[in-house]
């Protein structure tokens, strides 16, 4: 197949709303940023994580799952005829991966030191596991 | 506060930057901690606690029995203002001989109950009371540490990396069969594919 530029508009009713609730989000993107994450959530003491991790990490690795399968079916398996769809199966897949990684950076409260699980290692913790394994599958995605 | 003898939060923290002391005490490290309060998540008395209106560098805080006093030979702040020695501080096997005799003293006001030497594999900051403590709205709890079940799959699971290496070398091999098999069916062979794959675990 040839790529070929689209030639709708671009800024279409879905588009146009989908952009309007981004620009609410990066509005308290900023509050989160300058005011800590208790000036845009609910959390407290008794309830530590939100159900947003719900959404941004499992939603976005379900995103990758589709990469994985697809990956193995092309790649591994070489069924020649699905190659047609590896390549954006795998774009997805890392781009949800990313955005895993852009949503914990919102979420965790020294998003400057969100690259200590690579040096300080707790083989204990499956967050770590989790982690980790974020990290090695983006890389491959890449 | 509590102090487990197998600490949850220990367990959990992806960065190891809360530890078990050899004095018994629980601490937490600021200069390994990212903030995701997994710790939180995982401690069942939810002891430790954020600060959720900073942005830039907020602790986790939670009792570290006064380690900058112990330092200097002191004892933590709690039990050395204490007048009437409602809170005692001192190894464990020491503590739990005080407070089984205090029991057996005052059999008809304390409880024969020490919350903390059972619970969860044991707790390092212990209880004496005089009404029973789930009324106290004290967690009951079992005796098997909470680890343990999370730290038994996480381990078996990478257990000396065999599982995954196994798992790697069977799509290896899929891979090489499925390969041979295409290249015996059509004879002109095309450029090889990316050598890149990944099967989720």
């Amino acid at each position: 197949m040839i790529p070929t530029p689209v030639k709708h508009r671009f800024f279409t009713p879905g588009v146009l709303i989908i952009s309007v609730l981004a620009l609410n989000g990066l509005v308290f993107l900023a509050i989160r940023f300058i005011y800590g994450i208790g000036a845009v959530t609910n959390l407290d003491n008794n309830t530590p994580w939100g159900l947003w991790i719900g959404v941004d990490v499992a939603a976005s690795i379900a995103l990758a799952a589709g990469g994985f399968t697809s990956a193995a079916l092309g790649h591994v398996m070489h069924r020649e005829s699905y190659h047609a769809i590896v390549r954006p199966a795998l774009l997805t897949a890392m781009l949800g991966y990313t955005l895993v990684a852009f949503a914990v950076c919102v979420d965790i409260g020294r998003f400057y030191y969100i690259w200590h699980p690579l040096i300080m290692w707790n083989g204990n913790s499956a967050l770590f596991e989790v982690g980790i394994c974020v990290m090695i599958l983006c890389r491959f995605f890449i | 506060m509590l102090h487990c003898e197998r600490p949850a939060c220990v367990s959990a923290c992806i960065v190891g930057a809360l530890s078990k002391l050899e004095d018994g005490s629980v601490v937490w490290d600021d200069s390994k901690c990212i903030g995701c309060r997994y710790c939180m998540v995982a401690c069942q008395f939810q002891i430790p606690t954020y600060d959720y209106n900073k942005s830039i560098d907020p602790h986790i805080r939670k009792c570290d029995l006064c380690y900058d006093r112990r330092k200097d030979g002191k004892l933590p702040a709690c039990v050395d203002i204490c007048t009437n020695e409602v809170l005692l501080f001192g190894k464990r096997t020491e503590l739990l001989r005080i407070a089984k005799n205090r029991i057996k003293r005052k059999s008809d006001v304390y409880v024969d109950h020490i919350y903390g030497e059972q619970e969860i594999g044991g707790i390092s900051w212990m209880y004496l009371a005089t009404k029973n403590f789930d009324k106290l709205k004290m967690p009951t709890l079992g005796v098997n540490p909470a680890p343990r079940t999370s730290e038994s799959i996480q381990h078996g699971i990478f257990a000396y990396f065999v599982p995954p290496v196994t798992l790697y070398a069977l799509l290896g091999i899929i891979m090489w069969i499925t390969k041979r098999s295409k290249e015996e069916d059509i004879e002109d062979s095309h450029e090889p594919k990316p050598d890149k794959k990944e099967e989720e675990l």
